[in-house]
Parts: structure tokens; C-alpha cells; sequence
């Protein structure tokens, strides 16, 4: 476990499971510019599990996807399942946003949901709040 | 007006953007889909990928408007090519470099601005530009810059994919 001080001067890792090329590589690009954030690319969940079992991530951002492995794998986000601490702060991204899925990421304990079509921009202020790593005693004993 | 000035090396640019063969050819998926995203994400009514002809601008992508190139000595993109950083204009008729640009006084009537250089190799001149155009004066943050800095990038990777391809 690191120390929360030295956790504090790496700067803050994120995963981005977004399939859609344009909008992923174009918030990577200017999240590394601005905000110092080391982001990694997954273009499915696929992808993104084989980084959550290598990476304790300080958040994700998540492209929710209509067949439900996105959800699935928060899932097991959540139960511990991967390197990457369970109570990483996650943000999701969706095109359709019903009471039941309100329900669901609530259950998921989602920070944020953002609904497509959405700004570059925004995806960005989000990544700004999630980028500074907040210890807490669930992500400490991970 | 002021008219665009030639880059030192426009015989060398001019070359590099004919090496390219995408002068005068059909729409293509690849370019079309970052105007169509530049405008959505900057909420502009028109974005271009402009190339930069010897007499000319040729648009190969565009969204919001219907000429496919006008003279290059009203273009706001030949002024572009020339600078190392975006290129923009908040308000052309604030400006006397433009105020009384056909362009602006005329259809489309711009009066914002922001054109970033295609530039298909370090120390060479932009053979064109991806480029924004509003009809109300506009402001671009830091953040704003960055993402369209990133988003020519991507038009440049297709640039010189197209051209490592031929």
C-alpha cells in the first residue's frame, strides 16, 4: 500500500473504456496536456479488465455499453476483483439514462453520469474533479 | 483587406500538398468525422478541412457550407498556414486585417475565427487547416485550444496515413 504522501506527488492514473475514437483519444490527449493525469485507453471491457488487474487505478471513466459487460465489470469492480482498489472513483458514460439505471449506478456507487452527446469538455471538468487521488479507508487497506 | 502572404517555402508546400492526391477527390468517412465532431463540440455552424491550393482553397471535409472552395487571397486558412500556433480571430469585423474580407461582408459573414495549421512535417508550412467559423464573435479558452489542437493532430495522422499509403 503506498503512503498517501507519496501517493500524492504521482500524478493521478485513469482508466477511459470509450470504444469511440474520436472522443477517447481526443480526451486523452488533452487531459495529459492539462491536467497532468496519466490516462490508459481501453476501447472494451475486454481490454479493460486486463488493465484493472495490472493497475490500481485512481478513477475510471466508463463508456456504459447496451449489452451490459460494462456494467458487469464494474460489478466486479466492486466485489475486489481486480488490482485497481474497489472503491475507485468511477464516472459513466451513456447514451440512455432511465430510472433503473440511475438505480443501478447509484447500487454501483457512481460518482457521476454523463449523458452522450456530451462535450469533450466536459468529460474533461469531470476528469479535473476525479484527477487528485482522495484517500479513503476503503482505497487505503485495498 | 489584408491578403494572405506567401510561406518562404510555397514551392515546397505546394508540393507536399499535391503529393497527397486529395485535391478535388470525393468526401471521405475519415475527415468527415472530425468536422462533424469539430462543430458539434465547439457548437459552430460551419468547420472546415481546408487545403490551401496555389490560387485556392479546397475544402475536403466540411459541415454548414455548400461551396467546395473560394479564391485563396480571401481565405482566413492561407493566413493560417503561416503561423506555427492557432490562428484566431474573435471578431473579423473588429479586425482590420478582415473587416472588410467578401467573407465577411458577404456570405458566410464570418466574424469568429479559429483556424489550426495542418502541417505534415516539423520546420515545413501547413498545406491547410482544420478550421471553425461562427457567425457571432466568439472566445476560445486554454482548454478550448487543446482540443483543437488534438483534433488537428488527428487530421494530420490521416493526412500522412494517406500519404505513407500511396
Amino acid at each position: 500500500m503506498r503512503p498517501y504522501a507519496e501517493a500524492r506527488k504521482a500524478p493521478a492514473r485513469l482508466l477511459l473504456l470509450e470504444p469511440q475514437q474520436l472522443l477517447r483519444r481526443t480526451v486523452t490527449a488533452v487531459a495529459r496536456e492539462l491536467h497532468a493525469v496519466q490516462i490508459d485507453e481501453a476501447t472494451s471491457t475486454e481490454g479493460a479488465q486486463r488493465l484493472l488487474d495490472q493497475v490500481r487505478f485512481d478513477a475510471m471513466v466508463v463508456s456504459l455499453d447496451d449489452e451490459g459487460a460494462a456494467v458487469a465489470m464494474l460489478e466486479r469492480v466492486r466485489a475486489g476483483e481486480f488490482t485497481t482498489p474497489r472503491a475507485v472513483p468511477v464516472v459513466v458514460m451513456t447514451g440512455a439514462c432511465d430510472e433503473r439505471t440511475v438505480l443501478q449506478m447509484r447500487g454501483l456507487e457512481v460518482r457521476r453520469i454523463l449523458l452522450k452527446p456530451f462535450k469533450v469538455k466536459g468529460v474533461l471538468e469531470t476528469i479535473a474533479q476525479l484527477a487528485v487521488p482522495l484517500p479513503t479507508p476503503l482505497a487505503a487497506n485495498a | 483587406m489584408l491578403t494572405p502572404t506567401l510561406p518562404a517555402d510555397e514551392p515546397e508546400r505546394l508540393a507536399a500538398l499535391r503529393e497527397l492526391l486529395l485535391l478535388d477527390t470525393p468526401p471521405e468517412a475519415r475527415f468527415d468525422r472530425i468536422v462533424q465532431f469539430a462543430a458539434a463540440e465547439f457548437d459552430v455552424p460551419i468547420a472546415l478541412l481546408s487545403l490551401v491550393d496555389a490560387e485556392r482553397q479546397w475544402f475536403k471535409a466540411k459541415v454548414g457550407l455548400d461551396v467546395c472552395e473560394t479564391s485563396r487571397e480571401v481565405s482566413f486558412c492561407a493566413h493560417a498556414i503561416s503561423r506555427e500556433g492557432l490562428f484566431v480571430i474573435e471578431d473579423a469585423l473588429a479586425d482590420e486585417r478582415f473587416f472588410d474580407n467578401p467573407l465577411v461582408t458577404g456570405a458566410p459573414a464570418i466574424r469568429f475565427y479559429a483556424g489550426a495549421p495542418l502541417r505534415l512535417a516539423a520546420g515545413t508550412s501547413a498545406v491547410g487547416t482544420l478550421c471553425l467559423i461562427d457567425l457571432v464573435p466568439r472566445t476560445l479558452d486554454a482548454t478550448d485550444h487543446a482540443i483543437l489542437r488534438s483534433l488537428r493532430d488527428l487530421a494530420v495522422e490521416e493526412l500522412r496515413a494517406r500519404a505513407d499509403s500511396r
